[in-house]
Protein backbone atom coordinates (compact mmCIF):
# COMPACT_ATOMS: atom_id res chain seq x y z
CA UNK A 1 0.00 0.00 0.00
CA UNK A 2 1.50 3.42 -1.00
CA UNK A 3 -1.11 5.38 1.06
CA UNK A 4 0.32 8.46 2.68
CA UNK A 5 -0.93 9.10 6.17
CA UNK A 6 -0.53 11.71 8.85
CA UNK A 7 -1.11 10.80 12.37
CA UNK A 8 -0.31 12.15 15.76
CA UNK A 9 -0.79 10.96 19.46
CA UNK A 10 -0.89 13.37 22.39
CA UNK A 11 -2.99 10.73 24.87
CA UNK A 12 -0.08 10.20 27.05
CA UNK A 13 3.11 11.79 28.83
CA UNK A 14 4.47 13.04 24.71
CA UNK A 15 3.41 14.43 21.87
CA UNK A 16 4.02 13.12 18.29
CA UNK A 17 3.06 13.21 14.84
CA UNK A 18 4.27 11.61 11.69
CA UNK A 19 4.12 11.00 8.06
CA UNK A 20 3.78 7.64 6.63
CA UNK A 21 3.62 6.67 3.15
CA UNK A 22 3.49 2.70 2.05
CA UNK A 23 4.52 1.88 5.66
CA UNK A 24 7.73 4.29 5.36
CA UNK A 25 8.51 7.37 7.44
CA UNK A 26 9.18 10.64 5.82
CA UNK A 27 8.96 12.56 8.59
CA UNK A 28 8.18 11.99 12.03
CA UNK A 29 8.34 14.02 15.71
CA UNK A 30 7.97 12.92 19.61
CA UNK A 31 8.29 15.23 22.06
CA UNK A 32 8.20 14.10 26.15
CA UNK A 33 5.39 16.52 28.10
CA UNK A 34 3.38 16.20 30.51
CA UNK A 35 1.43 19.30 29.25
CA UNK A 36 1.80 21.78 26.69
CA UNK A 37 0.21 19.51 24.45
CA UNK A 38 -2.41 22.35 22.76
CA UNK A 39 0.30 24.34 22.27
CA UNK A 40 3.07 21.77 20.39
CA UNK A 41 0.74 19.90 18.06
CA UNK A 42 -0.44 22.04 15.75
CA UNK A 43 3.16 23.64 14.80
CA UNK A 44 4.33 20.01 15.29
CA UNK A 45 2.03 18.93 12.31
CA UNK A 46 3.39 21.80 10.19
CA UNK A 47 6.52 20.86 11.16
CA UNK A 48 6.13 16.94 9.59
CA UNK A 49 4.21 18.11 6.82
CA UNK A 50 7.03 20.56 5.60
CA UNK A 51 9.72 17.46 6.94
CA UNK A 52 7.84 14.89 4.54
CA UNK A 53 7.99 17.20 1.41
CA UNK A 54 3.65 17.10 1.43
CA UNK A 55 0.68 19.63 0.98
CA UNK A 56 -2.45 18.63 2.81
CA UNK A 57 -3.81 17.70 -0.20
CA UNK A 58 -1.30 15.08 -0.95
CA UNK A 59 -2.47 12.98 2.28
CA UNK A 60 -4.87 9.66 2.03
CA UNK A 61 -5.44 9.11 4.99
CA UNK A 62 -5.38 10.85 8.80
CA UNK A 63 -4.86 9.05 12.46
CA UNK A 64 -5.55 9.91 15.74
CA UNK A 65 -5.58 8.21 19.21
CA UNK A 66 -8.83 8.01 20.85
CA UNK A 67 -7.84 7.19 24.42
CA UNK A 68 -7.38 5.69 27.00
CA UNK A 69 -5.26 8.48 28.14
CA UNK A 70 -5.46 12.19 30.02
CA UNK A 71 -9.09 13.38 29.09
CA UNK A 72 -7.65 16.88 27.66
CA UNK A 73 -5.03 15.26 25.76
CA UNK A 74 -7.46 13.33 24.30
CA UNK A 75 -9.22 15.66 22.93
CA UNK A 76 -6.21 17.97 21.28
CA UNK A 77 -5.36 15.48 19.50
CA UNK A 78 -8.84 14.49 18.16
CA UNK A 79 -10.80 18.32 18.12
CA UNK A 80 -7.29 18.99 15.89
CA UNK A 81 -7.49 16.01 13.64
CA UNK A 82 -11.76 16.36 13.46
CA UNK A 83 -10.80 19.64 12.27
CA UNK A 84 -8.42 18.09 10.08
CA UNK A 85 -10.98 15.50 8.26
CA UNK A 86 -13.59 18.42 7.72
CA UNK A 87 -10.89 20.79 6.33
CA UNK A 88 -9.86 18.04 3.70
CA UNK A 89 -12.52 15.96 3.81
CA UNK A 90 -10.01 12.64 3.78
CA UNK A 91 -10.72 9.31 6.14
CA UNK A 92 -9.69 9.57 9.95
CA UNK A 93 -9.35 6.93 11.90
CA UNK A 94 -8.88 6.23 15.41
CA UNK A 95 -6.61 3.74 16.86
CA UNK A 96 -6.77 3.06 20.85
CA UNK A 97 -3.78 4.46 22.83
CA UNK A 98 -2.70 1.17 24.35
CA UNK A 99 -2.80 -1.04 20.69
CA UNK A 100 0.12 1.40 19.42
CA UNK A 101 1.92 1.29 22.76
CA UNK A 102 1.50 -2.27 22.48
CA UNK A 103 2.50 -2.75 18.91
CA UNK A 104 5.34 -0.64 19.26
CA UNK A 105 6.34 -2.89 22.36
CA UNK A 106 5.86 -6.23 20.24
CA UNK A 107 7.85 -5.27 17.58
CA UNK A 108 10.59 -3.82 19.17
CA UNK A 109 10.94 -7.30 21.55
CA UNK A 110 10.12 -9.53 19.09
CA UNK A 111 7.57 -11.27 21.59
CA UNK A 112 4.68 -13.12 19.71
CA UNK A 113 2.26 -10.88 22.29
CA UNK A 114 2.34 -7.61 24.41
CA UNK A 115 0.27 -5.26 26.71
CA UNK A 116 -0.05 -1.62 27.38
CA UNK A 117 -0.84 -1.43 30.69
CA UNK A 118 -1.11 2.17 32.02
CA UNK A 119 -1.28 3.10 35.71
CA UNK A 120 -4.45 4.99 35.94
CA UNK A 121 -3.85 5.13 39.80
CA UNK A 122 -6.53 4.70 42.71
CA UNK A 123 -5.38 0.70 42.58
CA UNK A 124 -6.24 0.51 38.68
CA UNK A 125 -4.90 0.54 35.35
CA UNK A 126 -5.89 0.49 31.94
CA UNK A 127 -4.60 -2.50 29.98
CA UNK A 128 -4.87 -3.64 26.46
CA UNK A 129 -3.24 -6.47 24.85
CA UNK A 130 -2.31 -7.52 21.16
CA UNK A 131 -4.26 -10.76 22.14
CA UNK A 132 -7.91 -9.58 22.17
CA UNK A 133 -8.17 -8.01 25.17
CA UNK A 134 -9.64 -4.74 24.62
CA UNK A 135 -9.07 -1.71 26.53
CA UNK A 136 -10.35 -1.57 29.80
CA UNK A 137 -9.93 -0.19 33.52
CA UNK A 138 -9.66 -2.76 35.59
CA UNK A 139 -8.26 -3.65 39.08
CA UNK A 140 -4.25 -4.02 39.25
CA UNK A 141 -5.26 -7.54 40.46
CA UNK A 142 -7.08 -8.26 37.10
CA UNK A 143 -4.70 -7.42 35.13
CA UNK A 144 -2.42 -9.48 37.04
CA UNK A 145 -4.59 -12.14 36.10
CA UNK A 146 -4.33 -11.63 32.44
CA UNK A 147 -1.14 -11.41 31.68
CA UNK A 148 0.04 -14.13 33.86
CA UNK A 149 -1.71 -16.45 31.89
CA UNK A 150 0.87 -15.66 29.24
CA UNK A 151 3.93 -17.98 29.15
CA UNK A 152 5.88 -14.60 27.69
CA UNK A 153 5.06 -11.23 26.61
CA UNK A 154 6.29 -7.56 26.06
CA UNK A 155 4.58 -4.58 28.78
CA UNK A 156 4.79 -1.11 27.71
CA UNK A 157 3.30 1.51 29.68
CA UNK A 158 3.57 3.15 33.02
CA UNK A 159 1.67 0.19 34.82
CA UNK A 160 4.60 -2.53 33.48
CA UNK A 161 6.19 -2.48 36.69
CA UNK A 162 3.00 -2.97 38.64
CA UNK A 163 2.37 -6.61 36.87
CA UNK A 164 4.95 -8.16 38.83
CA UNK A 165 5.97 -10.67 35.62
CA UNK A 166 8.96 -12.66 35.89
CA UNK A 167 8.79 -13.87 32.58
CA UNK A 168 7.78 -10.55 30.78
CA UNK A 169 10.04 -8.46 28.83
CA UNK A 170 9.41 -4.93 30.19
CA UNK A 171 10.10 -1.99 27.62
CA UNK A 172 10.53 1.65 28.27
CA UNK A 173 7.56 2.81 26.26
CA UNK A 174 5.23 4.89 28.04
CA UNK A 175 3.44 7.04 25.35
CA UNK A 176 2.29 5.87 22.22
CA UNK A 177 4.17 7.17 19.03
CA UNK A 178 2.58 8.36 16.00
CA UNK A 179 4.46 5.97 13.75
CA UNK A 180 2.67 3.32 15.27
CA UNK A 181 -0.65 5.18 15.29
CA UNK A 182 -0.14 5.64 11.50
CA UNK A 183 0.66 2.09 11.22
CA UNK A 184 -2.31 0.36 12.96
CA UNK A 185 -4.38 3.11 10.78
CA UNK A 186 -3.30 1.90 7.76
CA UNK A 187 -4.46 -1.70 8.15
CA UNK A 188 -7.32 -0.51 9.67
CA UNK A 189 -10.34 -0.49 7.09
CA UNK A 190 -11.73 3.00 5.68
CA UNK A 191 -14.59 4.62 7.83
CA UNK A 192 -16.95 7.34 7.27
CA UNK A 193 -17.62 8.55 10.85
CA UNK A 194 -15.32 10.59 12.70
CA UNK A 195 -13.86 8.96 15.81
CA UNK A 196 -14.67 9.55 18.91
CA UNK A 197 -13.21 9.86 22.19
CA UNK A 198 -12.54 6.69 24.60
CA UNK A 199 -12.81 7.52 28.02
CA UNK A 200 -12.63 4.76 30.28
CA UNK A 201 -13.80 6.52 33.49
CA UNK A 202 -16.73 9.14 33.58
CA UNK A 203 -16.37 12.63 34.40
CA UNK A 204 -15.82 14.06 37.76
CA UNK A 205 -19.21 15.12 38.46
CA UNK A 206 -21.85 14.81 41.43
CA UNK A 207 -25.52 15.43 40.75
CA UNK A 208 -26.18 17.88 43.69
CA UNK A 209 -27.10 15.90 47.19
CA UNK A 210 -30.61 17.86 46.98
CA UNK A 211 -31.83 16.77 43.41
CA UNK A 212 -35.44 18.56 43.73
CA UNK B 1 -14.74 49.08 -0.09
CA UNK B 2 -12.39 46.31 1.46
CA UNK B 3 -14.09 43.14 3.69
CA UNK B 4 -12.82 40.00 5.25
CA UNK B 5 -14.96 37.13 5.68
CA UNK B 6 -14.01 35.62 8.94
CA UNK B 7 -15.00 31.73 10.60
CA UNK B 8 -15.68 31.86 14.15
CA UNK B 9 -15.69 29.19 16.29
CA UNK B 10 -16.64 29.35 20.25
CA UNK B 11 -16.67 26.68 22.91
CA UNK B 12 -15.74 28.59 26.22
CA UNK B 13 -18.47 27.65 28.17
CA UNK B 14 -21.77 25.58 27.30
CA UNK B 15 -22.50 26.90 23.93
CA UNK B 16 -20.97 25.31 21.11
CA UNK B 17 -20.95 27.75 18.14
CA UNK B 18 -19.48 28.43 14.47
CA UNK B 19 -20.52 31.63 12.30
CA UNK B 20 -19.24 32.94 9.33
CA UNK B 21 -19.19 37.25 9.40
CA UNK B 22 -18.24 39.19 6.49
CA UNK B 23 -17.57 42.87 7.34
CA UNK B 24 -14.79 45.87 7.87
CA UNK B 25 -14.21 47.71 10.72
CA UNK B 26 -16.08 49.88 12.35
CA UNK B 27 -18.75 47.78 11.08
CA UNK B 28 -21.66 47.06 11.00
CA UNK B 29 -21.13 43.51 9.44
CA UNK B 30 -22.83 40.88 7.64
CA UNK B 31 -23.82 37.90 9.80
CA UNK B 32 -23.70 35.18 6.76
CA UNK B 33 -24.03 32.81 9.69
CA UNK B 34 -24.83 32.18 13.22
CA UNK B 35 -25.21 28.12 14.42
CA UNK B 36 -24.81 27.75 18.31
CA UNK B 37 -25.51 24.54 19.88
CA UNK B 38 -26.44 24.58 23.36
CA UNK B 39 -25.35 21.90 25.77
CA UNK B 40 -28.23 23.46 28.46
CA UNK B 41 -29.76 19.50 29.02
CA UNK B 42 -26.17 18.21 29.56
CA UNK B 43 -26.14 20.22 32.50
CA UNK B 44 -29.18 20.89 33.59
CA UNK B 45 -29.29 17.95 36.06
CA UNK B 46 -26.09 19.45 37.87
CA UNK B 47 -28.10 22.87 38.56
CA UNK B 48 -25.10 24.51 36.53
CA UNK B 49 -22.11 23.66 33.80
CA UNK B 50 -19.80 20.94 34.84
CA UNK B 51 -16.45 21.43 33.01
CA UNK B 52 -16.15 18.07 31.93
CA UNK B 53 -18.72 17.32 30.08
CA UNK B 54 -18.99 21.33 29.08
CA UNK B 55 -15.79 19.93 27.15
CA UNK B 56 -16.82 16.10 26.40
CA UNK B 57 -19.54 17.35 24.69
CA UNK B 58 -17.75 20.06 22.32
CA UNK B 59 -15.10 17.86 20.66
CA UNK B 60 -18.17 15.49 19.30
CA UNK B 61 -19.79 18.90 18.32
CA UNK B 62 -18.03 21.27 17.14
CA UNK B 63 -16.83 20.05 13.53
CA UNK B 64 -20.34 18.87 12.67
CA UNK B 65 -21.16 23.02 13.32
CA UNK B 66 -18.59 24.53 11.62
CA UNK B 67 -19.63 22.11 8.74
CA UNK B 68 -22.63 23.54 8.94
CA UNK B 69 -21.87 27.17 9.65
CA UNK B 70 -19.51 27.17 6.15
CA UNK B 71 -22.38 25.05 4.54
CA UNK B 72 -25.35 27.94 5.13
CA UNK B 73 -23.14 30.81 4.64
CA UNK B 74 -22.62 28.85 1.20
CA UNK B 75 -19.16 29.22 1.33
CA UNK B 76 -15.43 26.73 1.70
CA UNK B 77 -12.81 27.29 4.04
CA UNK B 78 -10.65 28.26 1.27
CA UNK B 79 -13.35 31.39 0.60
CA UNK B 80 -12.56 32.46 4.07
CA UNK B 81 -9.69 35.19 4.88
CA UNK B 82 -8.97 33.71 8.91
CA UNK B 83 -10.17 31.63 11.38
CA UNK B 84 -10.66 33.18 14.54
CA UNK B 85 -11.49 30.76 17.56
CA UNK B 86 -11.99 31.77 20.83
CA UNK B 87 -8.71 31.38 22.80
CA UNK B 88 -9.85 32.53 26.71
CA UNK B 89 -10.80 33.30 28.99
CA UNK B 90 -12.94 30.16 30.35
CA UNK B 91 -13.36 26.69 30.81
CA UNK B 92 -10.02 25.46 29.48
CA UNK B 93 -11.20 22.16 28.73
CA UNK B 94 -13.73 23.50 25.95
CA UNK B 95 -11.68 26.19 24.98
CA UNK B 96 -8.58 23.58 24.01
CA UNK B 97 -11.01 21.80 21.90
CA UNK B 98 -12.88 25.06 19.93
CA UNK B 99 -8.99 26.26 19.23
CA UNK B 100 -7.31 23.32 18.73
CA UNK B 101 -10.29 22.59 15.76
CA UNK B 102 -9.47 26.57 14.54
CA UNK B 103 -5.72 25.83 14.56
CA UNK B 104 -6.11 22.63 12.37
CA UNK B 105 -8.60 24.30 10.10
CA UNK B 106 -6.51 27.52 9.71
CA UNK B 107 -2.97 25.17 8.99
CA UNK B 108 -5.34 22.89 6.70
CA UNK B 109 -6.65 25.37 4.59
CA UNK B 110 -3.57 28.02 4.70
CA UNK B 111 -5.39 30.77 6.61
CA UNK B 112 -4.22 32.93 9.37
CA UNK B 113 -5.59 32.53 12.76
CA UNK B 114 -6.39 34.82 15.33
CA UNK B 115 -6.95 33.76 18.80
CA UNK B 116 -10.12 35.67 20.26
CA UNK B 117 -9.85 37.16 23.97
CA UNK B 118 -13.77 36.00 24.48
CA UNK B 119 -14.71 39.37 26.69
CA UNK B 120 -13.24 41.35 22.95
CA UNK B 121 -16.07 39.39 21.33
CA UNK B 122 -18.44 40.77 23.77
CA UNK B 123 -17.19 43.89 23.81
CA UNK B 124 -17.29 44.51 20.09
CA UNK B 125 -20.56 43.10 19.12
CA UNK B 126 -21.86 46.51 19.23
CA UNK B 127 -19.60 47.02 16.42
CA UNK B 128 -20.79 43.79 14.24
CA UNK B 129 -24.56 45.15 14.94
CA UNK B 130 -24.28 49.14 14.12
CA UNK B 131 -20.71 50.25 14.06
CA UNK B 132 -19.99 51.85 16.77
CA UNK B 133 -17.00 53.82 16.43
CA UNK B 134 -14.55 54.21 19.06
CA UNK B 135 -13.04 54.76 21.93
CA UNK B 136 -16.82 54.14 24.01
CA UNK B 137 -17.48 53.19 27.69
CA UNK B 138 -18.09 49.45 27.39
CA UNK B 139 -20.41 47.71 30.76
CA UNK B 140 -19.26 44.40 30.09
CA UNK B 141 -22.36 41.84 32.27
CA UNK B 142 -21.92 38.38 32.06
CA UNK B 143 -22.18 35.06 34.64
CA UNK B 144 -18.72 35.26 34.78
CA UNK B 145 -17.83 39.15 34.31
CA UNK B 146 -18.63 42.70 35.31
CA UNK B 147 -16.52 45.30 33.87
CA UNK B 148 -16.62 49.12 32.98
CA UNK B 149 -14.23 49.67 30.18
CA UNK B 150 -12.90 52.33 27.79
CA UNK B 151 -12.52 50.84 24.54
CA UNK B 152 -10.30 51.92 21.89
CA UNK B 153 -9.84 48.76 20.10
CA UNK B 154 -7.90 45.47 20.00
CA UNK B 155 -5.88 45.07 22.87
CA UNK B 156 -6.55 48.57 23.86
CA UNK B 157 -8.97 49.00 26.75
CA UNK B 158 -8.75 50.72 30.02
CA UNK B 159 -10.07 49.46 33.08
CA UNK B 160 -12.04 51.35 35.14
CA UNK B 161 -14.44 49.12 37.34
CA UNK B 162 -14.55 45.44 37.63
CA UNK B 163 -16.13 42.86 40.12
CA UNK B 164 -14.20 42.25 43.74
CA UNK B 165 -16.17 39.50 44.12
CA UNK B 166 -19.42 37.83 42.25
CA UNK B 167 -20.63 38.76 38.74
CA UNK B 168 -23.68 40.48 38.29
CA UNK B 169 -25.12 37.48 36.60
CA UNK B 170 -23.92 35.44 39.19
CA UNK B 171 -25.75 37.02 41.41
CA UNK B 172 -29.09 36.35 39.27
CA UNK B 173 -28.70 32.72 38.86
CA UNK B 174 -27.70 32.19 42.99
CA UNK B 175 -30.82 34.07 43.48
CA UNK B 176 -33.30 32.13 41.44
CA UNK B 177 -31.46 28.61 43.01
CA UNK B 178 -32.12 30.44 46.51
CA UNK B 179 -36.26 30.93 44.71
CA UNK B 180 -35.94 27.01 43.86
CA UNK B 181 -36.32 28.58 40.32
CA UNK B 182 -35.58 25.69 37.87
CA UNK B 183 -31.77 26.02 36.12
CA UNK B 184 -30.69 28.48 34.55
CA UNK B 185 -32.53 30.54 36.68
CA UNK B 186 -31.38 34.34 35.63
CA UNK B 187 -33.71 35.23 32.82
CA UNK B 188 -36.58 33.81 35.03
CA UNK B 189 -35.99 36.55 37.50
CA UNK B 190 -37.03 39.50 34.85
CA UNK B 191 -39.98 37.68 33.89
CA UNK B 192 -41.32 37.50 37.59
CA UNK B 193 -39.73 40.43 38.41
CA UNK B 194 -42.53 42.27 36.08
CA UNK B 195 -45.46 41.09 38.41
CA UNK B 196 -43.77 42.02 41.64
CA UNK B 197 -42.92 45.14 43.54
CA UNK B 198 -39.82 46.07 43.72
CA UNK B 199 -40.09 48.33 46.62
CA UNK B 200 -41.43 45.28 49.29
CA UNK B 201 -37.82 44.47 49.88
CA UNK B 202 -35.05 46.45 51.50
CA UNK B 203 -31.91 44.96 49.74
CA UNK B 204 -28.23 46.67 49.75
CA UNK B 205 -27.06 48.20 46.66
CA UNK B 206 -22.79 47.19 47.46
CA UNK B 207 -20.11 50.23 46.63
CA UNK B 208 -22.99 52.66 45.26
CA UNK B 209 -21.52 56.63 45.58
CA UNK B 210 -17.99 54.89 46.26
CA UNK B 211 -14.82 56.38 44.44
CA UNK B 212 -13.93 54.63 41.31
CA UNK B 213 -16.43 52.08 39.42
CA UNK B 214 -15.79 48.95 40.80
CA UNK B 215 -18.89 46.04 41.86
CA UNK B 216 -19.48 43.97 44.40
CA UNK B 217 -22.20 42.05 44.74
CA UNK B 218 -21.95 39.19 47.23
CA UNK B 219 -23.02 41.31 49.92
CA UNK B 220 -26.18 41.35 48.09
CA UNK B 221 -26.84 37.52 47.55
CA UNK B 222 -26.15 37.19 50.62
CA UNK B 223 -29.15 39.71 51.68
CA UNK B 224 -31.28 37.67 49.36
CA UNK B 225 -30.39 34.26 50.91
CA UNK B 226 -31.13 35.64 54.83
CA UNK B 227 -34.09 37.13 53.60
CA UNK B 228 -35.77 33.72 51.74
CA UNK B 229 -34.11 31.74 54.98
CA UNK B 230 -36.22 33.87 57.49
CA UNK B 231 -39.39 34.97 56.09
CA UNK B 232 -42.20 33.41 54.42
CA UNK B 233 -41.53 35.50 51.02
CA UNK B 234 -43.34 36.23 47.63
CA UNK B 235 -41.06 35.02 45.05
CA UNK B 236 -42.21 37.30 42.10
CA UNK B 237 -41.60 40.52 44.76
CA UNK B 238 -37.96 39.09 45.70
CA UNK B 239 -37.32 38.89 42.06
CA UNK B 240 -38.60 42.70 41.39
CA UNK B 241 -36.55 43.72 44.66
CA UNK B 242 -33.44 41.71 43.76
CA UNK B 243 -33.30 43.32 40.17
CA UNK B 244 -34.16 46.65 41.09
CA UNK B 245 -30.95 46.61 43.40
CA UNK B 246 -28.84 45.59 40.66
CA UNK B 247 -30.20 48.04 38.15
CA UNK B 248 -29.41 50.78 41.01
CA UNK B 249 -25.83 49.54 41.55
CA UNK B 250 -25.10 48.97 37.77
CA UNK B 251 -26.49 52.66 36.93
CA UNK B 252 -24.55 54.08 40.09
CA UNK B 253 -20.83 52.20 38.80
CA UNK B 254 -21.76 52.91 35.01
CA UNK B 255 -22.46 56.84 36.07
CA UNK B 256 -18.85 56.71 37.71
CA UNK B 257 -16.93 55.14 34.80
CA UNK B 258 -18.97 57.49 32.22
CA UNK B 259 -17.28 60.70 34.26
CA UNK B 260 -13.78 58.55 34.09
CA UNK B 261 -14.11 58.04 30.38
CA UNK B 262 -15.15 62.12 29.95
CA UNK B 263 -11.87 63.01 31.92
CA UNK B 264 -9.91 60.80 29.45
CA UNK B 265 -11.54 61.22 26.30
CA UNK B 266 -12.56 65.00 26.51
CA UNK B 267 -12.47 64.97 22.54
CA UNK B 268 -14.97 62.47 21.92
CA UNK B 269 -18.07 64.90 21.60
CA UNK B 270 -21.04 62.41 21.74
CA UNK B 271 -19.31 59.47 23.24
CA UNK B 272 -21.53 55.89 22.85
CA UNK B 273 -21.95 53.75 25.72
CA UNK B 274 -22.13 50.12 24.86
CA UNK B 275 -23.68 47.25 27.12
CA UNK B 276 -22.62 43.41 25.91
CA UNK B 277 -22.70 40.07 27.52
CA UNK B 278 -25.78 38.16 28.85
CA UNK B 279 -26.95 39.84 31.28
CA UNK B 280 -27.38 42.47 28.73
CA UNK B 281 -30.47 40.56 27.41
CA UNK B 282 -32.35 41.59 30.51
CA UNK B 283 -34.85 44.32 29.35
CA UNK B 284 -35.56 45.93 32.62
CA UNK B 285 -31.47 46.30 33.01
CA UNK B 286 -30.93 47.28 29.06
CA UNK B 287 -34.18 50.02 29.74
CA UNK B 288 -32.48 51.49 32.78
CA UNK B 289 -28.95 51.78 31.27
CA UNK B 290 -30.41 53.69 27.84
CA UNK B 291 -31.79 56.06 29.86
CA UNK B 292 -28.85 56.49 31.86
CA UNK B 293 -26.70 57.42 28.85
CA UNK B 294 -29.51 59.60 27.43
CA UNK B 295 -28.91 61.94 31.07
CA UNK B 296 -25.73 61.92 30.44
CA UNK B 297 -25.23 62.75 27.24
CA UNK B 298 -24.09 59.87 25.82
CA UNK B 299 -25.24 57.37 22.72
CA UNK B 300 -26.58 53.86 23.70
CA UNK B 301 -25.72 51.36 21.71
CA UNK B 302 -26.83 47.16 22.29
CA UNK B 303 -26.21 44.35 20.29
CA UNK B 304 -29.38 42.17 20.08
CA UNK B 305 -30.09 39.60 22.60
CA UNK B 306 -29.05 36.62 20.13
CA UNK B 307 -25.42 38.55 20.21
CA UNK B 308 -25.47 39.51 24.01
CA UNK B 309 -25.44 35.93 25.01
CA UNK B 310 -22.52 33.12 24.00
CA UNK B 311 -22.10 33.23 20.03
CA UNK B 312 -19.09 32.84 17.57
CA UNK B 313 -20.66 36.05 15.40
CA UNK B 314 -18.76 37.82 17.86
CA UNK B 315 -16.02 35.62 17.70
CA UNK B 316 -15.87 36.02 13.87
CA UNK B 317 -16.26 39.97 14.18
CA UNK B 318 -13.00 40.25 16.90
CA UNK B 319 -11.12 38.21 14.06
CA UNK B 320 -12.17 40.60 12.10
CA UNK B 321 -11.34 43.83 13.99
CA UNK B 322 -7.85 42.17 14.28
CA UNK B 323 -7.71 40.62 11.01
CA UNK B 324 -7.91 44.41 9.32
CA UNK B 325 -4.92 45.54 12.09
CA UNK B 326 -3.07 42.49 10.89
CA UNK B 327 -3.14 41.56 14.13
CA UNK B 328 -2.87 37.64 13.75
CA UNK B 329 -1.50 34.88 16.19
CA UNK B 330 0.77 31.88 15.65
CA UNK B 331 -0.24 28.21 15.65
CA UNK B 332 1.36 27.74 19.64
CA UNK B 333 -1.22 29.85 21.00
CA UNK B 334 -1.98 28.75 24.39
CA UNK B 335 -5.30 28.34 25.93
CA UNK B 336 -5.72 30.50 28.88
CA UNK B 337 -8.54 29.89 31.53
CA UNK B 338 -7.82 33.73 32.89
CA UNK B 339 -7.25 36.18 30.06
CA UNK B 340 -8.23 39.78 31.32
CA UNK B 341 -8.74 42.42 28.90
CA UNK B 342 -5.64 45.09 29.01
CA UNK B 343 -4.45 47.85 27.78
CA UNK B 344 -1.12 46.71 25.66
CA UNK B 345 1.68 48.75 25.36
CA UNK B 346 2.28 50.81 22.02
Amino acid sequence: MSDRILAVDTTFGACSAAVLEGGRVLAHRCEIMQRGHAEALAPMVEAVMAGAGLAFADLHRLAVTTGPGSFTGQRVGLAFMRGLRVALDKPLIGVTSLAAMAAAARAETGCAVAAAVHDAKRGEVYLETTAGHAAAVMSVADAQAIVAAFSSMALAGTGAALMALPHATVTNILAPDAVWVARLAGIAPDTEAAPRPLYLRPPDAKLPAAVR
Amino acid sequence: MRTLTVLGLETSCDETAAAVVRGFPPGPGEILSDVVFSQLEEHRPFGGVVPEIAARAHVELIDGIVARALDEAKLTLAQIDAVAATAGPGLIGGVMVGLLTGKALAVAAGKPLVAVNHLEGHGFSARLATGVAFPYLLLLVSGGHCQLLGVEGPGRFRLYGTTIDDAAGEAFDKTAKLLNLPYPGGPRIEILAREGNPARYALPRPMRGREGADFSFSGLKTAVRQLIQNNAVETVDVAASFQAAVIDILIDRSAAAMAMFRRDFPETAEPAFVVGGGVAANGAIRAALADLAGQEGFGFAVPPVKLCTDNAAMIAWAGIENAALGRFDPLDAPARARWPLSHEMP
